[in-house]
């Protein structure tokens, strides 16, 4: 009931969705703020999709894939619940 | 030929109709310095039968609650519908969430109101209906946008 009120929240099934975003800007070493200037939307963004709290478009992926010169896959993962 | 073009043509549209479904940042504050004097005239109107002489028309007609109403409805729209400072994709999801979340909670005052008060008692209610859902979807918006910038 809070989740429903509060935050965006999506429902994955029975499916898990992992994030390498944080090692990703390691590499480059790209602070969020350097990140979300880069694809054009702001910090929270950036923010709340590392957290896993908000689904990024695949515009916003296929943007991010590029600034980081790796295919999506290798920092979104898709995996199922035990 | 003419199915690629319809739909070129919708596509064309749909992101003008994104584009122009925003006002501009800067409406905001208007929005927010006119909400505050409507409110309060539309809230004497109704209570108090507040009205001003100036606006009297043929002698008995006074266009005070008129003037509440609408202002009151532009001023929620221009707080509503702003661009915030960065408009990306969250927002747009974040507004989205918003609306829906006002709908729900306005239908369910409705159907408590219903339930609870009657006779000439109803038409505040009615009256009050004309600016909850927008209300409701300010508040909520804002009491998200101020989570976020928590973060």
């Amino acid at each position: 009931m809070y989740q429903f009120f509060i935050s965006n929240y999506f429902d994955l099934g029975n499916y898990n969705m992992k994030n390498m975003l944080k090692v990703e800007r390691a590499k480059l070493n790209l602070t969020q703020e350097d990140l979300a200037k880069r694809i054009g939307v702001s910090r929270q963004t950036i923010n709340s999709i590392e957290k896993g709290k908000y689904i990024p478009s695949t515009l916003l992926t296929l943007k991010m894939s590029r600034v980081f010169g790796v295919p999506v896959n290798s920092f979104f993962e898709l995996t199922e619940e035990d | 030929m003419i199915f690629t073009e319809s739909k070129v043509c919708f596509a064309y549209s749909k992101v003008i109709f994104t584009k122009l479904s925003l006002f501009n940042q800067s409406y905001k504050k208007w929005g927010w310095i006119f909400l505050v004097p409507f409110l309060v005239l539309g809230l004497l109107c109704w209570h108090q039968e507040f009205s001003f002489s100036f606006l009297e028309i043929n002698g008995f007609n006074n266009l005070t609650d008129e003037l509440a109403i609408i202002g009151l409805i532009i001023s929620l729209f221009l707080i509503g519908f702003s661009k915030v400072k960065e408009e990306d994709e969250m927002i747009y999801t974040i507004r989205a969430e918003a609306m829906r979340i006002s709908i729900y909670i306005n239908y369910l005052l409705i159907i408590i109101a219903t339930l609870f008060i009657y006779d000439w008692d109803y038409l505040g209610v009615m009256a009050y209906n004309l600016f909850t859902p927008l209300l409701i979807y300010v508040s909520v918006f804002h009491f998200k946008l101020f989570r976020l910038r928590k973060l």
